[in-house]
Parts: structure tokens; sequence; C-alpha cells
């Protein structure tokens, strides 16, 4: 006798072709029902959650990307008081508040300051503040620090700074929510280089990496009065000992009159600094708080800053290590989101399909 | 849309009145059954999602198979099995001849005669996966959903059912 699969598969062909007439009769009326439907069943809609959360997460990361970069404050070496030892302890006709000049662009900084008239020693910093800003500053000092902590997490360790040297903020000026926010006040000129180290201090304890910038220009003529004083002293000596030493005339002659010339040049910085000290109680220092929104814009940052600053490569190497290990870090992250939302689900829906193929052509 | 749908139409119909007509026994019931449940599909081709391995054969069926149940006219009385429902009731015969409504050979007709009757004495599953599968020829991905087994169980039973054939029929 015949394989039974053979003889039932030949009796399924008959049952299938046995209503051949029904089928085409109903064909006819459905033809007419089907012609009125306009709903359409919808071919991968399966795929569609997918995709719009794909599409959402990458809408997310090209906004983070691309948002809107902040204004570099491109100023960072334009040292405004590189030419300070010409004004200190000197009148000036020129005024002009720069507090003013603060408040209206940070570039004002890089204009030279000049001196009206010294403040009266013993006022209080308030009045010395008013009075500047009717007459202008005796000494401007600008400080900028760039970090990457929230500007609410300095603001107030930086005005309690001020205040613990006894100083005065005069204000705080914010422009918009991604501009530097300024703090401007006045500190006394004896205890300033105290409170710069404090600052210092306070910025590399940020909890984040942190970047002091310009910070070497800070009243360059005190710093160069201090280092040529030294520097002059030394000389002074060295040639003390040499003359001491030499025997020759002529050679003793000589020194003699370089040493006479050392000693002229040491009053002179010792005067100076004399009228540093009568005229100078108070700095006035700008403290410019700036904080990076985003990695991208701290590396254009950078970029910038090698640009002017002609350092190769700021910040330190744990620095510049973080900023590279979360930008791959991020970069992974996308990787990782388009692989979850489409790749994996693609991936796992061809081995399904490929696994029932493989099955259903082992049971043929 | 109706172009679609009218091309499933030309290719299920076939299939499943050959199930319909199985499970049923009775031309006219299943033409009625048959259209009810093409009717059916058409009116809710919106709600019909094809995922997890669903296809439109697969969801065709189970439309038809709820039908049946609705109507719960299965007349299990009615078997290709001649001489041992004959004595019972000789009104319940069924010959494969007046089923298909066709003319066979007399050789032909006592063939599938047997085999029909073999299949009738099968449980209800085995004669299902049969059906669906050599009768309706439905693919496999269509039968794993309708009877919602694993293609691997259904392998097993198939080829249990078609030993016990074999076995019914003495070969």
């Amino acid at each position: 006798m015949m394989n039974p699969k053979d003889t039932i598969k030949e009796v399924g062909q008959a049952m299938r072709s046995s209503n051949s007439g029904h089928q085409a009769m109903f064909r006819a009326r459905l033809e007419v029902k089907a012609g009125e439907q306009t709903v359409s069943a919808p071919r991968f809609s399966w795929l569609r959650p997918s995709l719009l959360l794909t599409s959402g997460v990458i809408v997310l990361v090209l906004v983070i990307a691309t948002h809107p970069e902040r204004p570099v404050p491109v100023a960072y070496n334009s040292g405004p008081i590189n030419n300070m030892s010409a004004e200190l302890g000197l009148g000036s006709d020129s005024g002009g508040g720069l507090l003013d000049r603060f408040d209206d662009s940070f570039f004002a900084f890089s204009e030279p300051t000049t001196l009206t008239q010294a403040p009266v020693a013993g006022a209080s910093p308030g009045e010395i503040l008013d009075y500047e800003n009717e007459h202008g500053s005796m000494l401007d000092v600008k400080t900028i620090i760039n970090l990457w902590s929230t500007k609410d997490d300095l603001v107030t360790p930086v005005q309690d700074l001020f205040e613990s040297f006894g100083g005065h903020i005069g204000g705080i000026s914010q422009y918009a929510m991604d501009q530097p926010t300024h703090l401007t006040g006045l500190v006394p000129a004896d205890s300033y280089f105290l409170f710069r180290e404090q600052l210092r201090d306070l910025v590399s304890a940020d909890k984040y990496m942190t970047e002091v910038l310009n910070a070497n220009d800070l009243i360059p003529s005190a710093i160069n009065i201090e280092e040529s004083i030294t520097e002059v002293t030394e000389v002074i000596t060295k040639l003390k000992d040499d003359i001491a030493k030499t025997e020759n005339a002529t050679t003793k002659a000589a020194l003699q009159r370089q040493l006479d010339n050392r000693e002229m040049q040491l009053e002179n910085l010792i005067e100076s600094r004399a009228d540093l000290d009568e005229n100078v109680e108070y700095v006035k220092v700008t403290v410019m708080v700036t904080e990076i929104p985003s990695f991208r814009e701290t590396r254009e940052v950078y970029d910038l800053h090698n640009l002017v600053m002609g350092i190769e490569k700021p910040g330190s190497f744990a620095q510049r290590a973080l900023v590279n290990i979360l930008i791959v870090g991020f970069g992974a992250l996308q990787l990782l989101s388009v692989a979850i939302w489409f790749l994996i689900p693609v991936a796992i829906w061809l081995l399904v399909r490929r696994r029932q193929r493989l099955a259903w052509k082992d049971l043929d | 849309m109706q172009k679609q749908f009218l091309e499933l139409y030309d290719e299920y119909y076939p299939k499943l009145y050959a199930y319909v007509l199985m499970r049923v026994r009775r031309r006219e019931m299943a033409e009625d059954i048959v259209q009810h449940s093409f009717l059916k599909a058409l009116d809710n081709i919106g709600s019909f999602k094809p995922r997890r391995g669903a296809t439109f054969g697969s969801w065709l069926f189970q439309i038809a198979k709820n039908e049946l149940v609705d109507r719960a006219r299965q007349d299990s009385k009615l078997t290709f099995c001649q001489t041992e429902v004959l004595d019972a009731n000789p009104t319940a015969v069924s010959t494969i001849d007046k089923f298909l409504d066709a003319e066979l050979a007399a050789e032909q007709k006592e063939r599938w005669q047997k085999v029909m009757c073999a299949i009738d004495l099968l449980n209800d599953e085995e004669r299902e996966l049969i059906t669906l599968k050599y009768l309706a020829d439905l693919p496999y991905q269509e039968i794993a959903k309708t009877m919602n087994k694993k293609p691997n169980t259904l392998a097993v039973m198939l080829k249990r059912a078609l030993e016990k054939v074999r076995i019914d029929l003495g070969i």
C-alpha cells in the first residue's frame, strides 16, 4: 500500500480544491466589502517603539553635544596691569570708574588702570569703594578662576574669603546663566598675597579639577619690586665679595662702579616699595568665576587657552585624562544606546527566525 | 488593502475550507463558517498585530476555531470508519466520495477511506495536527501558532500520529 502520508496529502489536495465554486462566489462579495475598508495593517509596528526611543536618544545626544556655547574669556593673558609699576603711587588725571567698565564688559579689564587720587588711609572698605566708583581705582587686580563646579559652589566661599581678610565685596554681577560671575571687592594690600594664596587653595580644593589662569600677572609691580630688591641685594652681596677678593686695582674699580649702580638701583626700588606701602591700602580684586557646562566646551576652552597662552597642554595630567575618559565614555554610551535600542533587537530577531527555520526544516 | 486581503483570501480559502470541512463534516456548514471567519478577519484586520511570529494564517485559523466553538455543532459521530460505526448509527456514516462530492475510482476510494478512518481513530490533538499539516497544508510556523505548541513538540506528535496510522493500516 502507498505511504499513508502521501495518501493523506492526496485527500488534502482534493479537499482544498473541492469547493472552488463557493470560493469564487464569496470572493466577489468580499471584494466589494474589502473595498469599503480603509484600515491598513501596519507592518513593522513592533519596531516603532524601538525606533522612537532610539530617535529620542539620538536627539538628546545631539542636543547635549550642541549645547549653546558660552563666550570664552579670550582675555586670559591680557594682563591689565602689566604696566602697573608706572601707576603705583602716582596720581593721574584720567579718571573713570573701572567698576562701571567691569559691569559692561569683561574685556574692559585689559585696559590699563589709572589712579586719580590715593584713597585716604584708614578709610573703611565701603568708603573706598564709593570713592573709587566716583574717581576710579588706584589698583585693580584681576584673577580669573576657571573651574568645573557650579558657580554657587564657589561664590559663597570667595565672599567669605574676602571678609575673612577684612575685605569687602562691592558687587557680584552675573549677566546670564551661561556667563561668568564677577565678584569685585577690596582686600587690604598688606594681606593681598596671603589672600591670593588662600584663593588658590580654595580653587584647588574644589571637588573637580580646577584651573587658575593668569594668576601670575597679579600686581606685577609689587611682585617685580620684591623680586628686583631680592635680586639686586644678591648682586650687591656678590659684588662686595668679589671686591673684597680682588687685588687688581682696575678690576676692583670696575666692580665698585657696578656696585654703586646697583646700590642706587636698590635705593630706587626701596623707594618705590615705600610709595606702594604708603599709597596702597586696599587692592581691588575682581574674581571671575566661570563654569564649564559641557565637556565639549571644556576642550574648546583649553584649545583657546593653548593658543593664547602658548601653553602646550594646559591642566594637569589627571585633568586631561579625566576629560578624555569622560569624552570617550560619553561616546561609548551613545554607541551603547544605539546598540541596545536597535542592533540587539534586530540581532535577536534574526537569530530566532533562523532557529525557527532550522527547526521547521528538520520537521519537513 | 483590498488587493492584499484578496490575495490572502485566495491563498487561505482552500486551506481553511479543508480544515473546517474536516471538523464539521458538512459542506454547507463548512462554507458558512469559512465565510464568517473571513468576514470577521476583514472587519478586524486593523487589530491584527503580526508579532511574536504570528501570521495572518494563524490568526485566521484562530478565528475559525472560535467560530467552531461558538457553534458547537461538530458532530464527532460522523466518521469515515464505516465498518465500526455502521452497527451503532448507520445514518452517521460518511463516505469519502460524498464528503468530497467527487467521483472516485474504486481503488482510490477504498484507499482514501481507510486512511481517513485511521485519522479519525487518532486522538483530538493528533487529528488536528494531521489536518492542519496535510489537509490544510499549513506551514509549521502557522501550525505552531494555531495549536500553541513548540515545533519540537509538534514534530514528535506528528511522527507518533503517522506511526499510529501506519499501524492501523497494517503497514
